[in-house]
């Protein structure tokens, strides 16, 4: 268990240290911002009947956050350390690899999430000025599937 | 399970697709012992170490350390084993006190154990200058201190190095020799390498492979007299030619001799002699009696470089 946070901590670290995460932050901030005016510019037009979440999910916007951030965090997880080599050092360790692999999904997880944070501030506003609480089922599905994507 | 060995190895072999990198070794390493692992390039050394340290399986055989399976006890084995890979792989954005704490916790120290033992061995390498710094930015002579720390932290029994010595100018190489002996007096080692005076000067025993296969395996000491029996003697003394001729023909001890003028007066003789005696004495009685003026003598020892030559080079000759 000490393992496994441990290397929980080392593997958010990393996002923080290098500036690929903060580019995937600024990123992600970007189109779903991006995604809101779009949204908010759709519900200023003709009524529709379609559910929210629906609006949200076809949109180019969550499909490119979805498909190009996921990927770019997780592909390099293990084929960074493999080449640089520090693979061998965290493989001879007395780690299994379960929890390796756990704790770098763990890490991948944790970080995907909060570059959707902002969505949550959207949240609030359009709930102010409506009752419709579907973007937060919005949110929970997006929960879902970046663990999917994650995980693939 | 014998307590006093430290690795155990019997018939380890490893095959990559159609490749046999080693094959059918077997050795041990007694505990407190700094043993080299010494061959070439592809002959096998660091896919050894690499099966000691858990990272590859074999293809069979067995290997134990301290007593334990390397492939069914992994996990002890790892506790009780500082293993440095080639070419040392640090991840460069870390800070090295960051790192070192990171490995320590990863290696099941506890919050108190950890800062203790990180402080120790940041003081034992020498890294206190830079324990602030980002390891990209350092040297690679303080790297190698890094990687030498980080096999430390927990305390191992036994710290397995691969080519410690790689890359580096004289000066690090001599500090990096140093931490080394001073190492061996606590722990047991296995370290590779391919450059011969560095395991000649570090390790007490000598493993030399090739092609996968163990060629030699003895002391240092005991390698050397076996291939330096015949000794030469090499004198150079101030007397001229004809008096120097007569001198060692007269000497029944002498069964070869080779002269070649030198500066000024001086002549350096090469001198076998018969059976294996060692003949300086005798050498330093003439000169003394006949009052020549002597220089220099030696008798030329087999450095591991010429061991090795010759167990090599012996091995094709058997072979074809």
């Amino acid at each position: 268990m000490q393992a496994y946070l441990t290397l929980v901590r080392r593997e958010l670290g990393g996002f923080f240290i290098a500036l690929t995460g903060y580019i995937i932050i600024a990123a992600v901030l970007f189109l779903v911002g991006l995604s809101f005016a779009d949204m908010l510019v759709k519900l200023n037009g003709s009524a529709t009947d379609a559910p929210l979440t629906e609006e949200f999910f076809v949109t180019v916007y969550f499909w490119l956050i979805l498909l190009l951030t996921a990927p770019i965090m997780t592909m390099r997880s293990f084929a960074a350390e493999k080449f640089s080599g520090t693979f061998e050092t965290l493989m001879t360790a007395p780690v299994g690899d379960l929890q390796v692999v756990l704790a770098k999904f763990s890490a991948a997880l944790v970080f995907f999430l909060l570059t959707w944070l902002p969505l949550v501030i959207y949240i609030l506003i359009i709930r102010r000025y409506s009752n419709d609480g579907a973007l937060f089922r919005a949110w929970c599905s997006a929960f879902c599937l970046s663990v999917r994507s994650i995980f693939h | 399970m014998k307590d006093s060995l430290m690795i155990e190895v019997s018939e380890l072999t490893k095959r990559y697709a159609g490749r046999t990198a080693v094959d059918e070794v077997s050795f041990s390493v007694a505990r407190g012992e700094v043993v080299g692992l010494l061959g070439p390039n592809g002959a096998g050394k660091s896919t050894i170490l690499r099966i000691l340290s858990c990272f590859l399986a074999a293809t069979s055989g067995t290997v134990s350390v301290a007593g334990f399976d390397v492939f069914s006890q992994s996990h002890e084995v790892r506790r009780r084993m500082g293993y440095m890979p080639e070419n040392n792989p640090l991840p460069g954005e870390m800070r090295v006190r960051e790192y070192l704490k990171f490995r320590a916790r990863l290696k099941g120290l506890s919050a108190s154990q950890t800062r203790e033992r990180v402080a120790a061995v940041t003081e034992q390498c020498g890294l206190t200058d830079v324990s602030r710094k980002i390891i990209g930015h350092l040297s690679k002579g303080y790297r190698q201190r890094v990687g030498l720390a980080d096999a430390l932290v927990h305390e191992p029994e036994l710290i397995i190095l691969d080519e410690p010595t790689i890359g580096f100018d004289p000066n690090q190489i001599r500090a990096v020799r140093k931490l080394i002996k001073d190492l061996g007096r606590k722990h047991t080692i296995l370290m590779s390498s391919h450059i011969l005076p560095e395991v000649e000067m570090t390790c007490s025993r000598i493993i030399i492979l090739h092609q996968g296969r163990i060629l030699a395996a003895d002391t240092t000491e005991n390698l050397q007299r076996t291939l330096s029996s015949d000794g030469q003697v090499i004198a150079e003394i101030a007397a001229p030619i004809t008096a120097l001729t007569e001198c060692w023909k007269e000497m029944e001890l002498i069964e070869h001799f080779d002269i070649a003028p030198a500066e000024g007066d001086f002549h350096r003789c090469a001198l076998t002699p018969r059976a294996g005696v060692d003949i300086r004495p005798l050498i330093f009685e003439q000169a003394r009696a006949k009052g020549w003026t002597l220089r220099e003598l030696t008798r030329s020892r087999h450095t591991l470089e010429d061991i090795f030559v010759h167990v090599v080079r012996g091995d094709k000759e058997d072979s074809l």
